[in-house]
């Protein structure tokens, strides 16, 4: 994982989560227009309620015959978008063809007849009549008049049949029409809120995968640095002995010649933190392994300044200085 | 890519399932959004103050195992009452709105679903 292909990824993990910072900032302001909508709804409701009077009954009571969801959702491109269906167009969906058909017919005759019954209660058919007086009344615009009035007998008799406002109640308020135009606009949000909510999960879940990618690495990269860093330290030392008369040590302890003792070299002396400590000498000659008891000074890195027995054990004492690798024990 | 969703469309478009008071499922069913079929199974489900929460528990798990609703509303008073199935629910579709109803304003601190995200906001 190179240096470059790191910084993409990371920038890629924070376009993710800007965009789905903005789509969440969205969500929330749909959410506002969505409760302001539904405040007004709900106000429109209760003025009906008031201006309706016994004619109008709002309770969902009225809506115990089947009936069909005109307004529904439907997922295009992962968007929801409102869909109106025209009940007298559609059947009631069964998996079984002869069962549908069946229930189709019920459901229309079931239709009809209720149709039959709120026209009745309305007065249409005394409408009607009405109409036809002054239909002749004009005689002029006589054709066309009456082409008009049939076309709205038509939409009304549609609306009848497919508006739900009529289910409350058979000439319903301005106020209930207004309230029906909110919730109509709330049913709108509401799917806009579905898109939105859709789309929020899919970034997530594309910054998960990344986010994932990253920690993975990550942990890659920390595992090799251990690994290198363990390999440092279980490393051999390399550098070259020679030899000291021991004395007083900068540990604090009197050594002679004979001990299997060393000095340490200035830069790994660490103020006396290897006092002690043992080291495993290999020279040209030999093997020695040898206790920390001094400071070497003038030794170099690597260096190590062994008591003269110790030195005779790994090289000739004539050599004076060798060649060593040792490691700590 | 991996992870990404896919949700199919239904046939004849999703319908919208409200639970709510009186006056909530009332007004959704003013635009046509309720359905009922001849069997009287509705997608609409009508909370009193009379109903028992078991009784809006059943509603609400039968609302989330049908496969032909996209949303369900529900207004936050009652959410408030069966939090605990709201909380554990983890489905895409139907996903949960909480709306405010007449007599109770909407509080976006109750909101299981903005919770949800909000803690994302913490987790960077």
């Amino acid at each position: 994982m190179t240096e470059e292909e790191h910084y993409d990824l990371c920038c890629q993990i924070d376009a993710a989560l800007n965009s789905w910072y903005e789509m969440m900032e969205q969500y929330e302001r749909l959410h506002d227009d969505l409760c302001r909508n539904l405040k007004e709804g709900f106000w429109n409701m209760s003025r009906a309620r008031r201006s309706g009077g016994s004619q109008l009954q709002l309770d969902s009571s009225q809506y115990n015959t089947p009936t069909i969801a005109i307004k529904r959702l439907s997922l295009v491109d992962q968007t929801f978008h409102v869909v109106t269906i025209d009940p007298s167009a559609t059947q009631p969906a069964t998996e079984d063809e002869t069962k549908s058909t069946i229930l189709a017919k019920e459901w229309n005759h079931f239709v009809h007849q209720r149709e039959e019954e709120k026209k009745y209660q309305l007065g249409y058919y005394w409408l009607r009549d009405d109409e036809k007086e002054k239909g002749e009344e004009e005689k002029k615009p006589q054709a066309v008049d009456n082409a008009e009035k049939a076309e709205k007998r038509i939409k009304l008799k549609k609306q009848l049949k497919t508006d739900p406002i009529y289910k409350f109640g058979l000439l319903p308020p301005p106020s209930l029409r207004q309230a029906q135009t909110n919730f109509l606009h709330s049913v709108d949000i509401i799917a806009s809120i579905s898109s939105v909510r859709l789309l929020m999960e899919q970034k997530r879940r594309e910054w998960e995968v990344l986010y994932m990618q990253k920690r993975h690495i990550m942990q890659k990269v920390l595992l090799i640095a251990a690994l290198l860093g363990f390999i440092v330290l279980a490393d051999a030392f390399g550098g070259q002995a020679t030899y000291f008369t021991p004395g007083l040590g900068a540990c604090g302890h009197h050594n002679t010649g004979k001990d299997l003792i060393a000095a340490l070299n200035a830069p790994q002396w660490t103020n006396g933190g290897k006092c002690g400590r043992r080291a495993k000498v290999q020279g040209p000659h030999g093997t020695v392994t040898v206790t920390i008891v001094d400071e070497c000074p003038g030794c170099k890195y690597g260096d190590l300044d062994l008591s003269p027995t110790a030195f005779s054990k790994i090289a000739k004492i004539s050599d004076g200085r060798v060649k060593i690798s040792w490691s700590w024990v | 890519m991996a992870g990404k969703l896919k949700i199919k469309n239904r046939e004849g478009g999703f319908l919208i399932g409200v639970i709510g008071d009186e006056d909530t499922v009332t007004g959704f069913l003013l635009p046509g959004v309720g359905q009922v079929d001849s069997k009287r199974n509705k997608n609409y489900f009508v909370v009193s103050s009379k109903t028992p929460i078991t009784e809006i528990e059943n509603a609400f798990r039968a609302m989330t195992t049908r496969d032909d609703l996209a949303v369900i509303l529900i207004t936050q008073h009652i959410a408030e009452e069966i939090r605990h199935l709201i909380k554990d629910y983890d489905k895409l579709i139907p996903t949960i709105l909480e709306i405010p109803s007449k007599d109770h304003p909407y509080d976006k601190e109750k909101d299981t679903v903005m919770q949800k995200v909000l803690r994302m906001r913490g987790t960077q």
